[in-house]
């Protein structure tokens, strides 16, 4: 069902779904969140590593209804995340596709967000500061988050 | 709308120019409301086994994610520029909304009928 844009680099909005039904989809058959691709890494473009929208993002759904099969997904409350490193496996209430390398997730107790800063520095489409590590205290979540990808010249964003 | 066996899932894209930062529904938000989403037709991608006259292979989505841009091309060019149109060369906005009311998603398989995604 689902894919994400393959050029989305930098940020991919969270999409927010209110009162989507399935009917007769399998559960295997959410999709596939595709990886952030080794030839972003450059430095034109992303710097050393490739740039992490296609891991920070996610679909949110809210007063699901399924009719006909009743997929390993059914919860009325639903999130899907990408399988970011050192962040994902440790979301309470998630479970892995391999298929699809994504998580779905139960949000019947916990509501998955996604924390979004800005560089508000003069220079922040001039200069590049990258990696920037998002961790949880006290818990193994240990974000590496890249600046946005340069869609013009040669140099790389603090954004 | 209602999309039927696709290959690339429906999206919506929209450039915020000036908006970026503006929260406002007048700011450049998206919203899909009651679009109905199919999966594979009966019709076969390899007819007759792949002895056809064609045998196409694809994994198969029914949504896209959408995305917004800040500046950039225009969607619709009407100047001269420099290929490729599609490439909209301008970054991405944070501030982007998505919000999809009462979507249908109908009979989604786990694989293909020519065992793709």
């Amino acid at each position: 069902m689902f894919e994400i844009v393959s050029s989305g680099s930098d940020v991919i909005p969270v999409h927010y779904f209110y009162g989507t039904t399935f009917i007769d989809c399998e559960s295997e058959a959410l999709g596939y969140f595709s990886k952030p691709p080794e030839s972003w890494a450059i430095i034109k473009d992303c710097g050393e590593f490739p740039c992490t929208g296609p891991l920070n993002f996610m679909y949110s759904f809210s007063g699901n209804s399924f009719t006909g099969n009743e997929p390993a997904y059914g919860w009325p409350n639903l999130a899907l995340i990408p399988n970011t490193p050192d962040v994902s496996e440790y979301i309470d209430g998630c479970e892995f596709l391999p298929s699809g390398n994504l998580w779905y997730c139960n949000q019947d107790e916990l509501r998955i967000g996604i924390l979004t800063f800005e560089s508000e520095d003069a220079d922040k489409l001039d200069r590049s500061v990258h990696p920037v590590y998002v961790r949880l205290l006290q818990s193994p979540i240990d974000n590496k988050v890249n600046s946005f990808m340069d869609h013009v010249w040669d140099g790389l964003y603090t954004k | 709308m209602v999309m039927v066996d696709n290959r690339n899932g429906f999206s919506a894209n929209i450039a915020r120019k000036a908006n970026e930062y503006d929260n406002s529904e007048e700011g450049g938000n998206i919203y899909y409301v009651g679009i109905k989403i199919y999966g594979e037709m009966s019709n076969p991608d390899c007819p007759q086994g792949g002895e056809g006259g064609f045998c196409n292979k694809f994994d198969k989505y029914g949504l896209d994610s959408a995305s917004g841009t800040w500046e950039g091309k225009d969607f619709h060019i009407s100047t001269t520029e420099s290929l490729p149109p599609i490439k909209v060369n301008s970054i991405a906005s944070f501030y982007t909304q998505v919000e999809i009311v009462e979507m249908e998603f109908h009979n989604f398989a786990n694989q293909t009928q020519e065992g793709m995604r």
